[in-house]
């Protein structure tokens, strides 16, 4: 797999970082080889100078095509954001996507956000379509529906 | 409209704005998106859907605030609808309907539809009612109908404003409904309007729909389209709409901007290619119908009298003709300066009246060769009777023609005074005199009920012009006998 490092790559944020490391070498290209060689060392997670290191090594790679190719490959993986009433810990997180990437049936990017006023459940957004799961509108839709019958009870 | 949230959870679609240029905006999401749909950012602003490609919409917004990137957006599933009802009459409203004159929300509207089809064929009959401006030489010369597409055009400064305005005051007395579109223009300007048909009690049959210079270009964009649309309301309802749209090549400007910053190819003079097709689209919707018409005046501006321009033919093509506000008979001191040899009307005189159309053959005639005997008098040439009697005769039509200031004026009164000045009633009095006998005798016909009859009736028992001047010339008492204090 070209680019398998994707698939470790669970949320938006950890794509942006890879994309600013991914932009920042493409930029060094161009001040010689030192320079490049100088930023992999420096300004860039050891994992992922191991992983550009080893296609270096492959002769027949352009590494300025590569890169630019990988970062069309980050933009292109669709984003599923989801606000939640709760921070969720990593391995939450690490289940959230197992479960959304085996539904998918194909690499996305999570987008959490953090919202606790929505009291509980999700909100999802994928691909511009929002679906809103949370309590607070279910609870304001009862209240809406059954809003005579709530009041009355309060009176009581 | 509702709100953002609302269209949130009921549409279910969400986008986000990727990228800004003042009033064009890239949204990527909402999959469901189709062009011309009302789109609402978080900020309960309005955009209009123009296009779109397979990764961003290209929307069009309807404010000044500045859109963030990052922003969100819902859809509507909506297109764009404006409030109409007789609640609008006497008001001063932005190109969304809302109220711009103080005076509190509009109530009992219903929202219609902004952008529309031009009605068919079958529901539209010829152009029959004539259309009175108020104007002598216009209602004399150059006349319209009712139902009519009379672009109005002239350089900056010329008198069109004033021409419109008499026009409108003339036409609202005649209960038809005036929807005036001020389009781009200064707030100040828009102001004085209002107040102005105020003034004259007849803002009550008017309504205003106005968007200022410093408006976004897609809200001065829609003005037109929402003053149409409200004339199309009263049409629905059988009456006679007098729609003015001043003016369309600020208009036309406008929309070269938008298109512009959407990347639109550009044509000639960088107008994009479908500023016909958007101007004919409005125009077509005027015109006389089978239940009501929609007279249309839309008003163009000219550089140096070039009547050449690209919108300014483009709107000549879409028209039934046009006036022309000449820069050089302004500089002549002619009020109006309307130019009658440079101005068309194609289905004006099919509402005459025999008698009407006769006197106005007879005028047009008659000018042309006043104007040939003026060039001919450049060359210092000497001149016999005949051409001093034309000369003399031309000077009094222009002062019988010269309308200064905003007032009434009837065909009836203004047929018998012409068929005076043929008949030499005239013909030794000072230009000045001449003058306060016109005022003399326009007072007494909208005071004096008698006098008024009388006229009428003269009028109504004359066949055609030579008739008139005949029996002019035989008995000239029903004129001389209300001036002759003047005289003495």
């Amino acid at each position: 797999m070209e680019y398998e490092i994707i698939g470790n790559i669970k949320t938006l944020d950890s794509a942006e970082v890879l994309k600013q490391e991914l932009e920042v070498l493409l930029n060094s290209l161009y001040s010689g080889k030192e320079e490049f060689e100088s930023v992999l060392r420096t300004k860039v997670r050891s994992s992922f100078a191991d992983f550009i290191r080893r296609k270096i090594s492959q002769e027949d790679v352009r590494i300025d095509l590569f890169l630019k190719d990988f970062i069309k490959k980050l933009d292109s993986v669709p984003v599923v954001k989801l606000i939640l009433a709760f921070e969720p810990s990593e391995e939450t997180v690490n289940r959230i996507y197992s479960y959304i990437v085996s539904a998918c049936k194909r690499e996305v990017f999570l987008d959490l956000g953090y919202s606790p006023d929505i009291i509980g459940g999700a909100i999802i957004i994928y691909r511009g379509k929002y679906k809103d799961l949370s309590f607070k509108y279910v609870f304001e839709r009862e209240f809406e529906e059954e809003k005579k019958k709530i009041l009355e009870f309060m009176k009581i | 409209m509702k709100d953002f949230q609302y269209y949130l959870n009921n549409i279910g679609e969400i986008g986000y704005v990727a990228r800004s240029l003042n009033s064009i905006v890239y949204i990527s999401g909402l999959p469901k998106a189709h062009p011309n749909e009302i789109v609402i950012f978080e900020n309960q602003e309005m955009g209009l859907v123009l296009s779109m490609d397979e990764d961003y919409l290209e929307v069009l917004v309807f404010s000044n605030f500045e859109i963030r990137v990052g922003s969100k957006v819902v859809r509507t599933d909506e297109n764009i609808k404006v409030g109409v009802g007789e609640a609008l009459l006497g008001r001063l409203v932005d190109p969304l309907g809302y109220p711009l004159d103080g005076k509190g929300d509009i109530e009992n509207l219903n929202p219609v539809f902004v952008d529309i089809d031009p009605p068919k064929i079958s529901e539209r009959k010829n152009v029959e009612k004539p259309l009175l401006t108020g104007v002598k030489i216009v209602d004399m010369v150059l006349p319209l109908g009712k139902g009519q597409r009379e672009l109005i055009i002239g350089d900056r400064k010329t008198g069109k404003t004033e021409f419109l305005l008499q026009t409108v005051i003339t036409q609202t007395k005649k209960g038809t409904v005036c929807v005036y579109a001020v389009i781009g223009q200064k707030l100040m300007d828009t102001r004085k309007l209002y107040e102005f048909f105020v003034s004259k009690g007849i803002v009550g049959n008017t309504i205003i729909v106005a968007s200022n210079s410093s408006d976004s270009p897609g809200l001065i964009f829609l003005t037109p389209y929402t003053a149409m649309t409200i004339a199309e309301f009263f049409r629905d309802k059988g009456l006679d709409v007098l729609v003015i749209l001043d003016d369309m090549t600020t208009h036309a400007r406008n929309y070269r901007e938008i298109s512009l910053l959407s990347k639109k190819f550009p044509g000639r003079n960088s107008y994009p290619g479908d500023v016909f097709y958007i101007h004919a689209k409005l125009v077509e919707r005027a015109g006389n119908f089978n239940k009501g018409s929609i007279t249309c005046l839309p008003v163009a501006e000219s550089v140096l009298g070039d009547l050449s321009g690209y919108i300014q033919t483009n709107l000549m093509s879409m028209t039934d003709g046009h006036i022309f506000f000449d820069i050089d008979l302004v500089s002549q001191g002619k009020r109006p300066a309307i130019n009658p040899f440079l101005s068309v009307t194609r289905v004006g005189r099919q509402t005459q009246t025999l008698l009407q159309r006769d006197v106005g053959r007879e005028i047009s005639e008659f000018l042309v060769t006043y104007d040939r005997m003026k060039q001919f008098m450049h060359f210092g040439a000497e001149i016999g009777d005949a051409a001093k009697n034309i000369l003399n005769l031309g000077a009094k039509l222009d002062v019988f023609f010269n309308q200064a200031e905003v007032k009434d004026a009837s065909l009836d009164l203004n047929i018998l005074i012409l068929g005076g000045l043929w008949a030499g009633l005239w013909s030794e009095i000072e230009v000045d005199k001449l003058k306060m006998e016109l005022e003399q005798l326009e007072l007494l016909y909208s005071t004096d009920e008698n006098f008024k009859k009388e006229v009428d009736q003269f009028i109504g028992s004359c066949d055609n012009f030579s008739d008139i001047v005949t029996r002019l010339r035989r008995d000239n008492s029903i004129i001389l006998s209300r001036v002759r204090f003047i005289r003495k």
